[in-house]
């Protein structure tokens, strides 16, 4: 039970260029850096749309509305639709952190583990079968449907671990399996009813925008528990990252991290997916982004690739409003426009593959 | 180096291809003479299409249309097409124009038409548009005479007076439009003076929401009432997708929406209970009338654009 409270060991190449104090230091005033930033890309995102609000007519919104037509579209759109940036893209963050820190793999993401195909299926199948048409309707199926599956690979990847322990490469071809399976039978759903088609391809477009303030609410408490858990396990992580022999033979327990971990990616990718459809290439980018600020601490890096992943969300988000006037573009869209290079440029730079 | 086996395969296929039309243009040259002095409704004529010239000869008995637009005009003559398509794999034929259409037989989808089953019907005419089918004109004009219309929806009285100069019918066309015209202005009228009101369009889908612009069938139909549009409709688009936003440009004196299936209508639902559409003043008003999906948006050609008239004259009522 001690080794929790146990120092973890810090990762040499951290300490070797300067003292653990300088290190700390530096570290805080990235997250203070970060958090500014965050803060900045909230305001932007209150500020700038697709209909164009003065400055003051937003400060005015903020704090004394007087239900005028600017009053309305700041609280009632971008409120919330900027409290569901943030929380689903630091969900995405720390989740993307755990998954390339679980399979060792840098090109791992969120979705590895199933739970955006297990999340499109339980879409489908609630359109189709059920009837189910709304965005808010679609949450508790999304988010059941990710935890199934990625339950499903879980189980799957420890069965095929020989030892009964997931290893990263079990893992990551029982979610490659899952992943596959879920979306040959959601196409297979989708090709009877058009109607379904249509749903489908507009839950699959990932975007902050119109959905249902009630939304966060729903989703809110996944993403403080997922997060929660993660940091939990930042610790344990850091052993891990070592190879599960070493971390073994340092007192951790393997087991525990692992299933710590894969239960926060599950929490917070699901009610990421489940709140905002999915949203692909952020969680694969921002550890990434994340790690070349704060090094590979996992204490660090969790808490920042989260701050980092809702900041790059706001942005993508208020770009989308902009550069598709009067209509938007879904911020979905617009990763995957920024991601795409970004994830080339990442395979070809073989330094990170020795993660 | 010698050429390569799939070079030569290639170029065959080329050559080929090259090939079929070419006696297909010789097959019509030789009509075109065999009909000279033919008695009338034998007569034989060149249509000039989209996609070409189009010998035919007599009027043309069994139809097959490949979209609705193209449906709606043959109907409207008084043809009942041997074959139509229906706009996606599960839904049927546009519902307005079901009880005329019940004993079409349906060969595919506007996306995949399923030729084998048009050509076993040995249709004398095929009918569609460049837009839908611009691919698949060869294989269609090998089946049959094929005239293809240049665009969609806002052409709808061009491709009707061409779908009736294919079947022969130009002056029961001529008559039909000139009875709408008239009916147009009728209904304008209906409104006291039309050009004083802003008729504002707005259509919800999945994940958006669409201003329908005077390019547009709906568009058309409104402008030959002599009805104004909203500034931000007054567009030769189809339609302009705004952000939900920008919903305050979705005002007008008067409001028609609908949406476009369930999803369409769950975005709807929310969006109208939202309080930037309770804010219009065709909303507060009482002034904002949902209508028909199929009718008003899906509908293009005379049929539709007379019901549409005939709901617009409803809303001069009341």
């Amino acid at each position: 039970m001690d080794e929790v409270s146990r120092p973890p060991p810090v990762p040499a190449g951290v300490q070797a260029r300067s003292g653990p104090a300088r290190t700390r230091r530096r570290r805080l005033l990235t997250v203070a850096g970060l958090l500014a930033g965050l803060g900045l890309c909230g305001l932007l995102s209150l500020a700038v749309g697709a209909k164009a609000i003065p400055p003051e007519g937003v400060w005015h919104a903020l704090v004394a509305p007087t239900g005028s037509e600017d009053d309305v579209v700041v609280r009632s759109l971008r409120l919330p639709r900027t409290v569901l940036g943030v929380l689903a893209g630091l969900a995405l963050g720390v989740a993307g952190a755990l998954m390339q820190a679980h399979t060792r793999n840098p090109l791992a993401e969120p979705g590895l583990l199933g739970v955006n195909a297990g999340a499109a299926f339980a879409v489908v199948l609630a359109t189709y079968g059920l009837g189910v048409h709304t965005l808010l309707g679609y949450v508790w199926f999304a988010f059941a449907g990710a935890l199934l599956a990625s339950v499903a690979v879980f189980a799957l990847g420890s069965v095929a671990g020989g030892r009964g322990d997931p290893t990263p490469v079990t893992l990551a071809l029982a979610g490659t399996a899952m992943t596959f399976l879920l979306l040959g039978l959601t196409n297979a759903v989708v090709l009877l009813d058009q109607q379904t088609l249509e749903a489908y391809r507009f839950w699959s477009l990932g975007a902050l925008s119109g959905r249902d303030p009630e939304i966060i609410g729903q989703v809110v408490w996944f993403v403080v528990a997922g997060a929660v858990l993660a940091l939990a396990g930042a610790a344990g992580l850091n052993a891990l990252a070592l190879g599960e022999d070493v971390a073994r033979a340092l007192g951790q327990q393997v087991w525990r991290t692992r299933v710590l971990g894969l239960a926060a990616t599950t929490l917070l990718a699901g009610a990421a997916v489940a709140a905002c459809g999915p949203i692909a290439f952020l969680g694969l980018v921002v550890p990434h982004l994340a790690r070349a600020l704060t090094g590979p601490d996992h204490r660090w890096l969790l808490p920042c690739s989260g701050l980092l992943g809702a900041g790059v969300l706001l942005v993508a988000d208020v770009v989308g409003r902009v550069v598709a006037p009067p209509g938007e573009l879904a911020a979905g869209i617009v990763l995957a426009f920024v991601g795409a290079p970004f994830f080339v440029m990442l395979v070809r730079r073989h330094r990170l593959a020795a993660l | 180096m010698p050429p390569s086996r799939p070079l030569v395969v290639a170029m065959i296929a080329l050559l080929v291809l090259l090939g079929v039309p070419l006696l297909g243009a010789c097959g019509a040259a030789g009509t075109d003479r065999d009909g000279a002095g033919s008695t009338p409704d034998d007569t034989t004529r060149v249509i000039h299409h989209a996609t070409g010239d189009t010998t035919i000869t007599g009027r043309p008995q069994r139809v097959v249309v490949l979209d609705t637009g193209e449906l709606d005009s043959v109907l409207a003559l008084g043809v009942t097409p041997v074959a139509a398509v229906r706009a996606d794999a599960t839904s049927g034929l546009p519902s307005y124009l079901a009880g005329r259409a019940s004993d079409v037989a349906v060969a595919g989808t506007i996306g995949e038409p399923d030729l084998e089953a048009i050509a076993a019907l040995q249709p004398d005419l095929i009918l569609s548009n460049k837009v839908r089918h611009e691919d698949l004109y060869d294989r269609l004009s090998g089946i049959a005479p094929t005239v293809f219309a240049e665009k969609v929806g806002v052409a709808w009285q061009e491709n009707f007076r061409l779908a009736a100069e294919a079947l022969g019918q130009q002056a029961k066309a001529q008559r039909i439009l000139a009875e709408y015209a008239d009916k147009a202005k009728r209904t304008g009228q209906a409104f006291g003076d039309p050009a004083a009101l802003q008729v504002s369009m707005v259509r919800f889908l999945p994940g958006s929401i669409r201003l329908y612009g005077q390019g547009s069938f709906i568009g058309t139909i409104l402008a030959d009432a002599g009805f104004a549009r909203p500034p931000a409709q007054r567009v030769d688009k189809t339609f302009v997708e705004v952000s939900p936003e920008q919903l305050g440009q979705a005002n007008g004196d008067l409001l028609f929406y609908a949406a476009y299936g369930s999803t369409g209508k769950a975005e709807q639902d929310q969006l109208t209970a939202g309080p930037l559409w309770q804010r219009l003043s065709a909303v507060s008003g009482g002034r904002a009338h949902e209508v028909s999906d199929d009718l008003w948006y899906v509908g293009i050609g005379p049929i539709a654009a007379d019901l549409v008239l005939d709901d617009l004259q409803w809303y001069a009522g009341t």
